[in-house]
């Protein structure tokens, strides 16, 4: 065996060190792209769980006010009430508008504190990300009473409440839903989050 | 039979096994570097990650 021959087979192991922190920054922007998708996911999922949970709240507050309002409002319709119940009925009317109304945009603010949230975050981890088919509106109806017509809830569309994480990193795409969805714990209802993984090779 | 340090081609084949092996020591200083290093930015990374706080029962189901 020539020496020359030896010093050519063997510069290829000054490539090894090479190769390995090639190896190993590929593997370093894998593990960044997946954690910084669970951690967006996660902020998303917790985000919209606090805001579904506040507009729960609202609502049971506004259903403990009807109890009271509905007897009042009855006594309105039958032509019996006294100037004082008119007063109490308008009263509870005014509370109910604003208290729903107030929840709404509260809601909305914090819907959309949460997709920027995500996104800030999202973008300090990898470019190669993006939020979709998330609503830029909190996804809610208003729904009216069937006894005093008066709007009294804010019902969570679950169809328009999911969003997806999207990325990319070389040929392998990621794909994960945040789905939140509501608990039942006896007679309390509470709104929770999970995933779903839709990743292709 | 002459001795090898006392000609020209045993004093060069020494001086190559001497290089070779320093050439080695060098590349595996250099791997074992690369690869502590690259292992502490990866558990630094690890620490980043927000603990899940969501439904317990996704964590066992197939959508994982």
């Amino acid at each position: 065996m020539s020496i020359s021959f030896l010093i050519i087979s063997l510069s290829a192991l000054f490539a090894v060190p090479l190769w390995t922190h090639s190896l190993y920054e590929d593997i370093f922007r894998t593990e960044k792209t997946m954690i910084g998708m669970d951690n967006g996911a996660i902020i998303l999922g917790r985000g919209d769980r606090a805001t579904l949970n506040f507009i729960e709240k609202a609502n049971k507050f506004i259903s403990g006010l009807e109890k009271i309002h509905h007897p009042l409002h009855a006594l309105l319709i039958s032509g019996v009430a006294t100037p004082n119940v008119v007063s109490q009925d308008q009263m509870i009317e005014s509370l109910i508008r604003t208290t729903l109304e107030s929840t709404l945009l509260t809601s909305q603010s914090m819907w959309l504190k949460t997709s920027l949230e995500a996104a800030r975050y999202l973008a300090e981890f990898t470019k190669n990300v993006a939020i979709e088919q998330r609503s830029s509106l909190v996804p809610v109806d208003k729904r009216s009473c069937s006894i005093c017509f008066l709007t009294h809830r804010l019902e969570v569309d679950t169809s328009k409440s999911a969003s997806d994480l999207f990325s990319f990193e070389g040929r392998k795409k990621w794909r994960m839903r945040v789905e939140i969805f509501q608990k039942n714990r006896g007679v309390q209802t509470a709104w929770d989050y999970h995933f779903k993984d839709f990743s292709e090779d | 039979m002459k001795s090898l340090t006392r000609n020209n081609r045993g004093v060069i084949l020494f001086e190559a096994v001497l290089c070779l092996q320093l050439i080695f020591l060098i590349l595996f200083y250099c791997q074992v570097g690369i690869v502590r290093m690259w292992r502490k930015k990866i558990s630094e990374l690890q620490e980043t990650r927000i603990p899940y706080d969501g439904d317990k029962r996704w964590l066992t189901s197939k959508n994982f």
